[in-house]
């Protein structure tokens, strides 16, 4: 019914795994801009509530010094050089960075990236796999195709209910709104999950123009 | 990264390739016919039917849980707006591809595929109302013999939740199960 040919194989191969590459980050890269968008519109001590102070207890009962003993004088504390105090302030800084927008970034920088360089390695493989098989072996042509339409649709589901239960939260009305931080998390939510829903749809819309029509009996 | 996170997608990474090394083989067997159209809607339909599936079953123990007292209510809301989010979406999915994959099978006489997918239903209907039923008979022979504590209001309320939520669970399971045995009792006896 077909030839099974390396090279075909080959194209096939790189076309259908670098699709799901990137087709997915695709899908944390929604995710990962949306995300940065609201941690870079809330500044950190907005987003967390502020921890709850703890009561100190009081001092013991310090001894008063006996006068007459042979105890030494009592030292006066060093005062710090300026690049000890440089050095303390560095380490007080970085505790304080604002974790979360850096891995936002992180992430949107590497999704990006997996993007850019997975979709002109999709593209031409495709075409050339494409070319190669469309015509001369249509069976195998459409396993792929039907394949990634399955793995499409099924993504644009699981996005689609997300978005869908979004919906619902808000209408009974025990989405956590209660912050704006949590209701611009809440918005992103939603977003990130139609704007997914709808690139599942395109995915699937891309490749069943290419066997649109046939099989109608 | 634990053993499961790796052992999990290398599982599903294998079934899939299993099935399409299955089909690409009898393709080139040659002698039987391939509609991957067809074996397309199947999959559509089975996994959106399976996404529905489980969802009606969490969404039954989601629902009793609102009725104990010191469940965390908004929590399970939440849980609920999902799920129901899940069945709006993964229903009609699986009613349009179902009915498409159902009518082409009949229209072209191809009857085999359907029984497959059909039968392959069943089995999972049946063998998860087994085991539904299993654990819930489970927990009332050990209430027999005495093993479960009923000390306190808490631990009552939670296995009367527990056994209710099986009892549907078991309709729900039996409920697909039928249809589809149904469906497949009704295809006409040719062979293809």
């Amino acid at each position: 019914m077909f030839d099974l040919d390396l090279k075909r194989l080959y194209y096939g191969a790189t076309a259908f795994l670098v699709f799901l590459v990137a087709f997915l980050t695709a899908q944390t890269l929604v995710d990962g801009v949306l995300r940065l968008m609201v941690v870079s519109n809330v500044p950190l001590e907005k987003r967390r509530p502020p921890p709850v102070p703890v009561p100190t207890p009081p001092p013991p009962p310090t001894a008063a010094p006996v006068a007459g003993t042979n105890q030494p004088t009592p030292v006066p504390e060093a005062t710090l050089t300026p690049e000890q105090r440089a050095q303390i302030e560095e380490r007080d800084r970085a505790r304080l960075e604002d974790w979360e927008l850096r891995s936002a970034k992180e992430s949107v920088a590497s999704s990006l990236a997996i993007v850019l360089v997975a979709l002109p390695v999709w593209f031409w493989h495709w075409r050339r796999w494409r070319t190669l098989t469309q015509t001369q072996s249509a069976q195998l042509f459409r396993l792929y195709v039907y394949a990634l339409m399955l793995v499409a649709l099924v993504t644009a589901v699981f996005r689609g209910a997300s978005a869908i239960g979004k919906v619902l939260m808000w209408l009974l009305g025990i989405a956590d709104l209660s912050t704006r931080f949590a209701t611009l998390t809440f918005t992103q939510e939603f977003i990130g999950s139609v704007v997914g829903a709808l690139i599942a749809l395109l995915a699937w819309w891309y490749h069943w123009r290419n066997v649109r029509g046939e099989g109608e009996e | 990264m634990d053993t499961v996170s790796i052992i999990i997608p290398l599982i599903v990474l294998a079934f899939i390739g299993g099935i399409a090394a299955l089909i690409v083989w009898t393709m080139r067997r040659g002698n039987v016919v391939v509609d991957i159209r067809q074996i397309y809607f199947y999959l559509v339909a089975l996994a959106t039917l399976l996404l529905s599936f489980v969802g009606a079953l969490q969404l039954v123990g989601q629902i009793l849980t609102l009725f104990l007292p010191y469940s965390e209510t908004d929590f399970i809301r939440r849980q609920i707006a999902n799920t129901l989010g899940l069945l709006l979406m993964a229903l009609p999915v699986w009613w349009f591809h179902w009915q498409h994959a159902q009518r082409r099978a009949l229209q072209t006489q191809r009857h085999f595929g359907l029984r497959v997918y059909l039968y392959m239903i069943t089995v999972i209907a049946l063998i998860v109302a087994v085991i539904i039923a299993g654990k819930a008979g489970t927990e009332i022979f050990k209430t027999l013999f005495g093993l479960v504590d009923f000390s306190n209001a808490e631990s009552i309320r939670s296995f009367w939740r527990d056994e209710l939520s099986a009892l549907v669970n078991v309709f729900i399971a039996l409920a697909v199960w039928y249809y589809h045995w149904h469906t497949v009792e009704r295809i006409p006896t040719t062979n293809h």
